[in-house]
């Protein structure tokens, strides 16, 4: 992982979020170039907060699909057993292991937000936006500094 | 069979932790917060002899749930394993001073969990 700088690097993003997906689902996730065409539905959007000498917002894009898989996986459940509270609980605790450990990459002291999760269409690339495979889905981790703070490099 | 305590506000993180402690043995109880935990340990039928902890949670947070753990002298034999996303060096001597035994940072593999366990003389 690469030393404490005052920015978040790709391969950073890539060495996290594989990590993270071997502790949620036993799989590696593997960095790809593009995301496959969406199929008109909403996505889910999971994002935390960062304050501190760099501030911004890490997020996990990712379609119900592969959310109601994550979820069914982690409780052990059918897929008609799936709730959207678990599927919530699932993605705001991948969103804060992913920006929780990008956190720890930044000069102290740097605070993280509780995660949020919401639907939303898929949106434009941020400053950072890096797609990921596992198994047959795909998903994709973006940061983006605010606006006064935009130190992100790809 | 002994009884470990799994306390995070995160369903996915019971889940997750709640199945690597069955993998070892153990028989696991569960707590959204500090206050719910206190509660399973009173209402135990066994003691737990290990206490996974997540640091930031409602009502009662991690650090709160082992400052109240440490101050009774009855629940000192059980092993505090902190888990959690807050990494900085200053955030790990608090929970160290607080009473937690050892500290992992998530993700986590079932490897890194069986090796805490052992550092705490736990199998």
């Amino acid at each position: 992982m690469s030393e404490i700088s005052h920015s978040i690097e790709r391969d950073s993003v890539i060495e996290v979020t594989r990590a993270v997906c071997e502790c949620l689902l036993g799989d590696l996730a593997e960095p790809c170039s593009q995301r496959r065409p969406l199929d008109g539905t909403d996505e889910l959007v999971a994002s935390v907060t960062i304050t501190g000498v760099w501030s911004g917002d890490v997020s996990v894009r990712l379609s119900p699909a592969l959310a109601t898989r994550l979820a069914r996986e982690i409780f052990e459940i059918d897929p008609t057993s799936v709730d959207e509270v678990g599927v919530r609980d699932v993605l705001g605790e991948v969103a804060n292991m992913i920006g929780g450990n990008l956190k720890a990459l930044l000069p102290e002291p740097s605070r993280l937000s509780l995660p949020r999760v919401v639907r939303a269409p898929r949106g434009v690339g941020s400053e950072l936006t890096q797609a990921f495979v596992v198994g047959s889905d795909d998903f994709e981790v973006s940061v983006k500094g605010s606006s006064d703070q935009p130190m992100v490099r790809s | 069979m002994s009884h470990a305590l799994v306390v995070d506000d995160s369903r996915a993180m019971r889940a997750i932790l709640g199945k690597q402690l069955k993998q070892l043995g153990y028989e696991v109880l569960e707590a959204e917060h500090g206050e719910q935990a206190l509660e399973r340990i009173a209402s135990a039928t066994e003691r737990p002899v290990l206490a996974l902890v997540d640091w930031n949670m409602p009502r009662m947070n991690g650090i709160e749930f082992i400052k109240a753990v440490r101050s009774r002298p009855e629940l000192d034999p059980m092993r505090v394993l902190m888990v959690t996303t807050e990494t900085e060096l200053s955030q790990v001597r608090i929970a160290l001073e607080a009473g937690a035994n050892e500290y992992m940072m998530k993700p986590f593999t079932a490897e890194a969990l069986l090796s805490k366990l052992g550092t705490m003389g736990l199998p």
